[in-house]
Formats: structure tokens, C-alpha cells, sequence
């Protein structure tokens, strides 16, 4: 497998103004492959979001990248001047965000906002970037595609809207596409069909795709593989069989019980909540509400071990 | 499947038909519901799944006396209640409680978590002053609200225990009948199991009819006795909720079923 994106050692601190600082990401490492999609699970506040926008330089105001190396295709992105950024976001890796509609301008037209993506990008034609709007909406099983490029955001439904993003997200052929929770809002059936309709996009294009959501099942359906996070650092990574088959971290297990509701069992959770981020973990974040604690537990950090090419894991059992 | 001897609650042809103008001035008129009938037992749990537009919200509303229904019947006890009869409508509101998604906003945010669940006792102006006290930390212990967070303002609370006070505040009048409105969907999966044991064991112990809107089946599964599947304001399909897991019916059940299972999309 080619290396497509790499993430080593990512860190990201947020100033909160009172001199204190929250720290999101305490160091991520994992690798996308070329044409492979990976899914990040976890709790909210485990730092899934935060990833994304910190590949693609969104991060929120007051916060930056502290630590940490971004590489894409061989070449680092996290130390390249602002204006070279630019290059790469939106040609080479795109996003696109939990709700489609608000991601949208409500003053242009579909087929206006996706060839003006074109456009800015690629310096087409306008007459160019608009062929390329419709014929992509045509990919994209939309009904008369011409005439919805005529549309307004406001005319769409969540799906609909939703299939309008992907457009906007692929029309310059990107390697990688980062998405942020893309079908949350979406109805359990309309879902399925943008997840497939995704899917078979990036078979078709050979692109990578990144996606966090906090749905296994989701997860499930269209990546290979799968990094469980938590309190900002990477508890588990590997293959999505391996992961929900045979995990290995005691969070992923908890996790995946909690995730699959039996007919006869009663429904799980995880007692605790969610630690604080205010500093750099010493000890593993999960261990008060873990169910294998250990005494090594309260003394060291486990270091994230290998178990096998693609397995990773941070606990003092692996 | 439910027994009709001890119906609690009861719609018969429910039907709400919404009349819009388009910008052109013309009448357009959408029916948000068509002909719906069910009937919950007391103690019983009915879940119901659809997509948005299918009208699940939409019973809720008219259940809960929060819109006029256009014709049909809604009945507790066998007593209808109706929309028209507004000191009836009152009555009924300490009966019919309503949990929501959002647990976030559906408390005021200047109202300490114990004030917000006295206010709903407004709706038992036959208890005394000292039952009602009494009543409202009865109820925060039901759902293991620990006395440091009663004094607390919602937003110091997190998603999970703000959605107990949510279950809390629901349970405080001695409800028949709680309309939980998708109420873990906006929850983290690691305490979406906690709230939906508590319903069920509150249910037990309280005999507490359930109408549970979700559009995920299987969180559905894990408390309804009986579904019902609604699309574009009609059932397309009913029954226990085993026989419907094992052997759906209809295409839109077929799909919904799909689609909440864990296999790869090839």
C-alpha cells in the first residue's frame, strides 16, 4: 500500500484567553492510503473533528498546531507557506461538513457554487466550470441535472443538498476527501444511498477518503479501516474487520457494545465521562472507566504498540 | 401483540392535512397524516420509525395538544381528549408528558435543574406544596441525579444527565402516557444504553406508557413492544416488534432494515 497522507505525532493546543489551554489532540499518527477509506470513531470532544481541521488548516480561532507533521504524497504540508496551502486545499484534499445545507451560499445557484470551485481552483472558463457542475450531478444520480444546477440551496432537501457538497468536494479531482460527519442528519435511508453513492465514487476516481463519525455502523459500511479516538489520542487503529471482529483496546470493546443493541440483551454504556483536556495526559485517559484496569495503569502511559502491520494499540495489555 | 382489553391509549384515523400558499397564491395542501390508528396498553411501549416528512412528529403534536388534528380520535382511559375542550386540555397535560431530542434546549437555561422539574408540578395543583418538594427529589433520585447537580444550571451538565433531568422532569406528574421524541439520537453512543435501561426500568416499576419516535430500528428494538412504520403520513406496516425484525413486510420496512445493519456497502 502507497502512503497518501500521513499524520505523525499531531498536536493541537487552544488558548481559552485566561491563560489556561485546552489541548484537543495530544499527539495522532496513523496513515490514509492511496484509495482507501479510513473512519475515525469516538465520543464527541475525542478529537475527530479536530483532525480534519487540522489537516486542512481550519482550525478554530485560538488554537494551532503545536507539534506534529502532515504529509501528503511525500511532501509536508503542516510547515508549507500559507499561499502554497492554498494549492493543495481544494485540489488536493477537500471536506465536507455535517449539515449540507448551511454549507451552502444561499445566494447562488448549485451549478454557480460548484463551477466556481472549478473556477478559483483550476482558473477554467466559466462556461467549463459549469459543463463540469452538470456533468458531475449527472454522476452523482441527480434527476435533471441542468435544471437543479438553476436551483437554490434553500429548494433542496438534507440528501439532496448533501449529494450537491460531494459535488462541490470532488469537481477538481482531489486525492482526499476529509468528511465531517456527512449523513448525520440524514434520514437512516437517505443515508445509505449518499454512503453508496460516495463509496462509488471514490472506487471510481482511485481517491482516499477520511471519515469521522460517531456511528459504527456507518463506519462500518464504507472504510477499511478504522481509528478509535479518545480524549485526543488514537486508542486503536486497524483494519475495520480486525477492529470490530477483534479489538484489541479496552474502549473500542466497550464502544462496539454499546454500538450493537441485541434483541435480547439489555442495551450497554460506558459509566464516567469523558476526561478533561486542560492538560497533556500522563496516564491513559480511558483508565477510570476502564473495565481491565490494571495496577501499571495509574503509573505509566501505555505506549501506542504495533500487533501487527496495520493493528495499533495503547494499553498496558497489548 | 398488544391486547385491546386494556388499551390505555388510543388514535383512531388520525388525519392532519396542512394548507399552504405558494408564491403564486394557489392553495397547496399536504397531508401530514392520513388515517393513522394504534393503540398503546398501559405499561406498553409503542415505537414508531420513519423518515422526516413521514408524520411521526407530527401524532406528537396533535397528541400533546400542540396542533389541532383535521378529523380522528385521541383517546386516554377511554376519555377523548379534545382540542376544543381547553380545561379538558389541561388535565390531560399532567397524563401525556413529552420527552425531546435535544436535552441542551429543551431546559431554560436560567433555571436550576431542581426549579425546572418543580415547575412542571404547576400541573398538580392538588398537591400540597410539601408533596410537590418531596415529589422532585423523588424523581431526581429515580434517575440518579446526585444532589451536588440539582442546584446546577443546565449547561454545567452533560448531554447524558441533562437527558435523565429530561426523563426526570417527565415522570414528576405521575404521567399515563411519555412521548419520547427521539431522545438518545443526539446522545453519545457510550450513554445511549444508560438512558434507554432507565426507561425501561422505570417503566417497570412505574407501569408507564411509551410512544418512542426514532428513525434508527434498532434502538427502536431495544424498548418497543410494538412498531409501527410510517411513511408519508400513512402506517405502511405494524406489529411486534420480533415478528417485524424477522420477517418485514413491506419494502419501505425492508430498506429501513438495510440500512441499520452492519454490512459493508460493496
Amino acid at each position: 500500500m502507497n502512503k497518501l497522507l500521513e499524520l505523525k505525532g499531531l498536536e493541537v493546543e487552544i488558548s481559552t484567553g485566561d491563560g489556561e489551554s485546552i489541548f484537543p489532540l495530544q499527539g495522532i499518527d496513523f496513515v490514509v492510503g492511496e484509495n482507501e477509506a479510513v473512519g475515525l470513531v469516538g465520543e464527541s470532544g475525542s478529537g475527530k473533528s479536530m483532525t480534519l481541521r487540522a489537516i486542512l488548516r481550519l482550525l478554530p480561532r485560538g488554537s494551532q498546531r503545536t507539534r506534529g507533521e502532515i504529509i501528503l504524497s511525500g511532501n509536508r504540508l503542516d510547515n508549507s507557506e500559507d499561499d502554497i496551502f492554498e494549492t493543495v486545499r481544494g485540489r488536493e484534499i477537500s471536506m465536507i461538513f455535517q449539515d449540507p445545507v448551511s454549507a451552502l451560499s444561499p445566494l447562488m445557484s448549485i451549478g454557480d457554487q460548484i463551477s466556481d470551485v472549478y473556477r478559483y481552483n483550476m482558473g477554467s472558463t466559466k462556461t467549463e466550470g459549469w459543463e463540469r457542475a452538470v456533468n458531475l450531478l449527472k454522476a452523482l444520480s441527480i434527476v435533471g441535472p441542468e435544471k437543479v444546477a438553476r436551483r437554490f440551496p434553500h429548494q433542496m432537501s438534507g440528501g439532496m443538498a448533501q449529494r450537491i457538497n460531494i459535488a462541490m468536494a470532488l469537481v477538481c479531482e482531489p486525492k482526499l476527501l476529509l468528511a465531517d460527519e456527512p449523513t448525520t442528519g440524514l434520514d437512516v435511508t437517505t443515508q445509505m444511498q449518499v454512503l453508496e453513492l460516495l463509496s462509488e465514487q471514490m472506487h471510481q476516481r482511485e481517491a482516499s477518503l477520511l471519515f469521522v463519525s460517531h456511528d459504527l455502523r456507518v463506519i462500518g459500511k464504507i472504510c477499511e479501516k478504522v481509528g478509535v479516538m479518545y480524549g485526543g489520542l488514537l486508542m486503536e487503529f486497524g483494519t475495520t474487520e480486525e477492529i470490530f471482529e477483534s479489538p484489541k483496546h479496552p474502549y473500542t470493546e466497550r464502544l462496539l457494545e454499546c454500538a450493537r443493541i441485541g434483541e435480547d440483551s439489555e442495551p450497554k454504556s460506558i459509566p464516567g465521562s469523558v476526561p478533561k483536556l486542560n492538560q497533556i495526559h500522563s496516564l491513559c485517559p480511558f483508565r477510570n472507566r476502564c473495565h481491565r484496569k490494571m495496577s501499571v495503569c495509574d503509573k505509566e502511559m501505555p505506549p501506542q504498540s504495533r500487533l501487527n502491520d496495520n493493528h495499533l494499540s495503547r494499553c498496558h495489555l497489548n | 401483540m398488544i391486547d385491546s382489553s386494556n388499551t390505555l391509549f388510543e388514535v383512531k384515523n388520525l388525519t392532519k392535512i396542512f394548507k399552504t400558499r405558494t408564491a403564486l397564491g394557489q392553495t397547496e395542501t399536504v397531508h401530514a397524516l392520513n388515517g393513522v390508528s394504534f393503540r398503546v396498553p398501559a405499561g406498553k411501549t409503542l415505537g414508531i420509525v420513519g423518515e422526516s416528512g413521514s408524520g411521526k412528529s407530527t401524532i406528537g403534536r396533535c397528541v400533546l395538544g400542540l396542533t389541532e388534528s383535521t378529523s380522528g380520535d385521541i383517546m386516554l382511559d377511554g376519555v377523548h381528549i379534545d382540542q376544543k375542550n381547553r380545561s379538558r386540555g389541561r388535565q390531560f397535560r399532567k397524563d401525556i408528558q413529552i420527552v425531546f431530542q435535544n436535552p441542551q434546549r429543551s431546559f431554560s437555561p436560567l433555571f436550576s435543574i431542581r426549579n425546572s422539574v418543580s415547575e412542571t408540578l404547576n400541573l398538580r395543583p392538588d398537591w400540597s406544596r410539601e408533596q410537590r418538594h418531596t415529589r422532585v427529589e423523588t424523581v431526581l433520585d429515580a434517575v440518579k441525579i446526585g444532589e451536588e447537580m440539582r442546584n446546577r444550571k443546565p449547561e454545567e451538565l452533560s448531554g447524558g444527565q441533562l437527558q435523565r433531568v429530561a426523563v426526570a422532569r417527565a415522570i414528576a406528574p405521575e404521567p399515563k402516557l411519555i412521548f419520547l421524541d427521539e431522545p438518545t439520537s443526539s446522545l453519545d453512543l457510550s450513554v445511549r444504553g444508560e438512558i434507554l435501561r432507565l426507561l425501561n426500568e422505570l417503566q417497570k416499576t412505574l407501569r408507564i406508557a411509551y410512544v418512542f419516535v426514532s428513525h434508527d430500528l434498532e434502538v427502536v428494538r431495544a424498548v418497543a413492544d410494538d412498531i409501527l412504520v410510517m411513511q408519508h403520513g400513512k402506517i405502511v406496516e405494524q406489529g411486534p416488534a420480533g415478528d417485524l425484525f424477522r420477517n418485514p413486510q413491506h419494502r419501505y420496512t425492508k430498506k429501513l432494515l438495510a440500512a441499520s445493519n452492519w454490512q459493508k456497502i460493496n
